[in-house]
């Protein structure tokens, strides 16, 4: 039981970083690799959504097996760092979506 | 009506069932013994399914109507960035929401700090949503498939 929520919580860490992954890389697309102008395009030879969405899965995929790993050394811990992490998440998507979209 | 016109309809209408979904657990969340797991996994896959309908018509959307959208009006394009940003954030704080709510039993002693996050996480994401939802019905009303 105690593996099956230690693998359950590292998950939940994983989606939130999943969101912040995403975050970030528009962000960072934002102010330093600009996409040209949707009015001048008129197919997209490729679709930034869904390899922002892949990779964002990637990355939160791997913070979901490091949370594993230090959720298993030092649970308490872990566990009281979850409430300010989700208002991390929650802040920094919000943010980025309202000023960087 | 065309196919994509009926999914984008589809799409819209979970989105707003899935905001309502969503409120659920986020008031009913305050307590932290409260357990509610039927209604977190039900506001999860709502949530879930509409991103899900969302991301498969994309594709036709980036090819047809993007373009359409930014034509007519740069600041509704901008404002369909934003529904698609805060969309993903919205469905990833609810799996974390509904993963946290499963694990927070009470015969463990981090029990209730996870609690606390769950109800963080709906309440964001429930929040997120809603704005997501009446962005996208703003949208489809300016231009549609």
């Amino acid at each position: 039981m105690s593996r099956l929520r230690t693998l359950a919580v590292s998950v939940a860490v994983g989606a939130c970083c999943a969101a912040l992954a995403y975050a970030g890389s528009r962000a960072i697309q934002v102010w330093l690799f600009p996409t040209p102008d949707p009015r001048t395009v008129l197919a997209p030879g490729r679709i930034a959504f869904y390899w922002r969405a892949w990779v964002s899965l990637y990355a939160g995929t791997l913070t979901a097996l490091g949370a594993a790993a230090l959720r298993t050394r030092a649970p308490v811990a872990f566990d009281r760092a979850l409430p300010g992490f989700i208002l991390f998440t929650a802040l920094a998507t919000t943010l980025q979506g309202v000023l960087l979209p | 009506m065309n196919a994509l016109r009926l999914l984008e309809r589809v799409h819209g209408h979970l989105g707003w069932l899935a905001a309502v979904a969503l409120l659920h657990p986020a008031i009913l969340l305050r307590n932290p013994r409260r357990r509610a797991r039927l209604s977190v996994v039900l506001a999860t896959a709502f949530a879930t399914l509409s991103g899900a309908l969302g991301a498969f018509i994309y594709a036709d959307y980036s090819r047809t109507l993007r373009r359409t959208i930014y034509l007519a009006s740069t600041r509704y394009g901008l404002l369909f960035e934003r529904k698609e940003h805060l969309g993903f954030a919205a469905i990833a704080l609810a799996w974390a929401g509904c993963l946290l709510h499963l694990t927070a039993r009470s015969d463990d002693p981090t029990a209730a700090t996870r609690a606390r996050a769950a109800h963080l996480a709906f309440v964001a994401a429930a929040a997120l949503t809603i704005v997501v939802a009446t962005l996208g019905t703003v949208i489809a009303s300016f231009r549609s498939f």
